[in-house]
């Protein structure tokens, strides 16, 4: 039983959004999974350059201590 | 004369006087580099996403400003030399600085926000009513400087996301909370 699902739209293109800022924990934890990793845009739906832009600015939040490089280790 | 945006954290441990100093500080190097601030945001104290030395809080604070290059040596061993920095980062910006701001931290207009966000890592997902009058925040704050085109757009993508992420949602908590058991 397949789900069937509209095409995703990229989220910051939809709300024009050309500048993701690194340090709105919001946005960066919104994109990653529990354990800090980032998700694939084949998940979000995001575009190719938001995709790009938004890697770059959770690695840069992670140096800030903005979100973990990882959390939450599993045994 | 380039655009460089300087986030800098404090080791919070002392008063307030010596927080201000330490921001006062980078603000004078960038003067000294014919120095023109654009933006400044102060996120105040919130809790690390990890420990650095020690410390589980930071103090926050974020300069947008155009500057020469010869600044960026300046503030680095500024930086290196004072053991209060635990951590900073500068970066070029190529983008428009009017986006810059517009996107740059919700809490900066609220002054200072010290002890505001401190337990907000606790909850991974489920914030969501948090977050969202935190939307709300930001919606007006876009609403003043935009046409308010975006605020259907963004509730529809909320929708959207809730339907998407609940059965995924739904496991991860039993899945925690089976692990909680656990420990």
């Amino acid at each position: 039983m397949a789900v069937v699902r509209g095409k995703k739209i990229c989220r910051f293109c939809e709300n024009k959004i050309n500048y993701i800022n690194y340090k709105d924990e919001r946005i960066l934890k919104r994109f990653t999974n529990e354990r800090g990793k980032i998700i694939p845009r084949r998940v979000t739906g995001n575009c190719a350059m938001h995709q790009r832009k938004l890697t770059t600015a959770i690695k840069r939040g992670r140096v800030l201590a903005i979100v973990a490089f990882e959390s939450e280790s599993y045994r | 004369m380039r655009i460089y945006e300087t986030t800098f954290v404090i080791n919070p441990q002392t008063d307030d006087s010596t927080i201000d100093k330490h921001v006062k500080d980078v603000q004078e190097i960038i003067a000294s580099s014919n120095g023109k601030i654009i933006h400044e945001s102060a996120m105040g104290t919130r809790r690390l996403a990890y420990e650095i030395k020690g410390l589980t809080q930071g103090y926050y604070a974020s300069f947008l400003y155009e500057a020469e290059s010869d600044v960026l040596g300046k503030l680095d061993r500024h930086f290196k030399i004072n053991e209060a920095y635990i951590r900073d980062l500068t970066i070029r910006i190529e983008a428009d600085p009017e986006d810059v701001i517009k996107q740059i931290d919700p809490f900066g207009k609220h002054g200072s926000g010290r002890d505001n966000d401190n337990d907000d890592n606790s909850s991974n997902r489920r914030g969501h009513s948090r977050d969202s009058s935190r939307d709300d925040d930001k919606k007006e704050e876009a609403k003043a400087e935009a046409p308010a085109e975006e605020k259907p757009a963004e509730k529809a993508v909320e929708a959207e996301e809730k339907t998407e992420e609940a059965p995924a949602e739904s496991a991860d908590s039993s899945d925690s909370s089976d692990e909680k058991k656990e420990l």
